[in-house]
């Protein structure tokens, strides 16, 4: 062991990297290591001397991946245990295919399937197909584990195509065929949606739509008989006389379902879409130009827009702040945004569908694998635009709960608190019984001084709209 | 006589952390036209049998 001197106190093995044996991810001093085993190591050579990795990394399709002399490192224990440790090239923020738009979670099987088909053709394979696999910077999906690459040894199937149709087909599927968003059921089931279960969804109207046949109906049909398989099955695999070209031919053909099958509601509701406001031309104008003026203000590294919609203000911070995460509970809202950001190549906005009400929780083994929101990276500003009324009056937060919570997020605040005069209130009171008395502009001030400083104060020419940029209080309350 | 309680995995042929799933390989197989024909019969065969009136019941057949 190294002497404690030498051990900075950064160094932290990532608790929920461990499903696979070969391998482990190390934090240390702000930069992401892999320590990997001799097998890995050598599976590392493989891939380290082939084409499609190198040529993929240039594209920003897989992390930038580097071997590091372990005599290099500051803190040499990283290799402890390891036959060798990699350097990754570190993702701004994780997130998690339960908060990934439909677009989203498409063009991630894409690249999958497009990886995959590469390193087939020069005899490697992927052994999992799994959607933590894949990260994002900005809208630009990005393939993060390395070790998932191994030597194809020929005659013999694609080990990841179960899980590939559990994590990427099977979600893609329930929202293109059945109009049922695939978040639920990925945050309450971090494997996936399984054959069987999926194909109980199938009536004879889906029988003929594209994959519903194969990889949903054979698939589970197979499943379920050979659950338990014998070693006749095994030779029959063995010696079948399996080539690598049916993979490829495989990969193709689902290739074309992602391809083609399509969110529907994309298309008829897009026509109508309609923003939530109720803003004269001048507030929205003013508004734009507050948010601008504070973003100049510092350089701020994180930002968060609660409640995104059209995401005009996560752009407005983008053009300063260095990473803005754009978040809104309406998935089609998010999806329009990625749709429109990816066509830009934009690099420093994510879209995340995120019900603020109850944001993603810690999940997997030990609550560790999968982390809550904001066990991720705390922001340094947080945009609070038209949602103040969304939070107390639909999901019924009370206001001090709701200050408290942006609080605890630690950063500068820009918020909007929308008045009981406003349309859109109006609206979202109509069926409800009034009880929200806190729902005031003076509580919510006084709310908002327990814990921030006010800096600036705006009431927009609506009259039923004003603007607070808050800073958080450096002295604990 | 093999061990009908055993979760089915690919020690030699395969290295993976993640059970690939016997009917998703044999499907690969279909799929690449090269499983052969008894495979589709053990799996439809039940079904063709009732059709014609079979009265045989072969559910878990004995190492």
């Amino acid at each position: 062991m190294t002497e404690n001197s030498q051990i900075p106190s950064t160094t932290i093995i990532e608790p929920g990297s461990f499903r696979d044996r070969h391998g482990r991810i190390i934090y240390s001093q702000g930069s992401v290591y892999r320590g990997i085993s001799e097998q890995a190591f050598q599976n590392w050579d493989t891939l380290d001397s082939s084409i499609f990795f190198h040529k993929a990394i240039q594209q920003g399709k897989i992390v930038q991946t580097e071997k590091i002399e372990i005599n290099k490192l500051t803190d040499r224990s990283i290799g402890n245990g390891w036959a060798a440790v990699l350097k990754h090239q570190t993702i701004p923020f994780i997130s998690y295919p339960y908060e990934w738009s439909y677009g989203m979670l498409k063009d991630a099987a894409l690249l999958q399937l497009e990886l995959l088909e590469s390193a087939v053709a020069e005899d490697m394979t992927m052994k999992d197909a799994t959607t933590f696999n894949i990260q994002w910077i900005g809208t630009q999906p990005i393939f993060i584990d390395i070790a998932s690459f191994e030597k194809l040894l020929l005659g013999t199937p694609w080990t990841g195509y179960r899980q590939f149709c559990e994590m990427f087909l099977y979600p893609l599927m329930l929202q293109a065929y059945k109009d049922i968003p695939f978040h639920p059921w990925l945050r309450g089931s971090i494997d996936g949606i399984n054959p069987e279960e999926f194909n109980k969804l199938i009536s004879l109207r889906d029988f003929f739509k594209r994959g519903i046949f194969i990889d949903v109906y054979l698939q589970s049909k197979l499943q379920a008989k050979y659950a338990q398989a014998n070693r006749q099955v095994k030779d029959e695999i063995r010696t079948s006389g399996f080539r690598k070209e049916m993979i490829t031919a495989n990969i193709r053909r689902l290739k074309k379902i992602i391809s083609n099958i399509q969110w529907k509601r994309i298309k008829s509701e897009w026509a109508n879409y309609a923003t939530d406001n109720s803003y004269t031309d001048s507030d929205s104008e003013r508004k734009a130009a507050f948010v601008r003026e504070v973003v100049q203000t510092k350089p701020f590294n994180l930002v968060w827009d609660l409640g995104s919609n059209t995401g005009r203000f996560s752009r407005i911070a983008a053009e300063k702040a260095k990473y803005v995460i754009a978040m809104d509970s309406d998935h089609l809202a998010v999806e329009r945004l990625y749709q429109e950001l990816k066509k830009e190549g934009n690099q420093n906005i994510l879209p995340m569908v995120m019900n603020l009400a109850d944001s993603s929780p810690n999940l997997g083994w030990r609550g560790l694998e999968r982390k809550s929101l904001i066990k991720r990276g705390r922001p340094d500003l947080t945009l609070c635009l038209a949602l103040i009324h969304h939070m107390v009056i639909s999901a019924n937060i009370p206001v001090s709960e709701f200050v408290d919570w942006l609080a605890s997020l630690g950063s500068d605040l820009i918020i909007e608190f929308v008045t009981k005069e406003d349309p859109m209130v109006i609206f979202l009171l109509r069926n409800k019984e009034d009880q929200y008395t806190d729902y005031e502009l003076d509580y919510f001030e006084r709310s908002l001084m327990t814990k921030f400083k006010i800096r600036k104060r705006e009431a927009l020419a609506s009259g039923t709209r004003y603007l607070y940029h808050a800073e958080i209080n450096s002295s604990p309350d | 006589m093999g061990n009908l309680g055993q979760i089915f995995t690919f020690p030699v042929i395969m290295i993976a952390y993640i059970d690939p799933g016997t009917g998703s390989l044999l499907l690969q197989l279909l799929l690449g036209g090269i499983a052969s024909g008894w495979v589709i019969l053990k799996l439809f065969g039940k079904r063709i049998m009732a059709r014609f009136g079979s009265s045989k019941k072969d559910d878990n057949p004995k190492q």
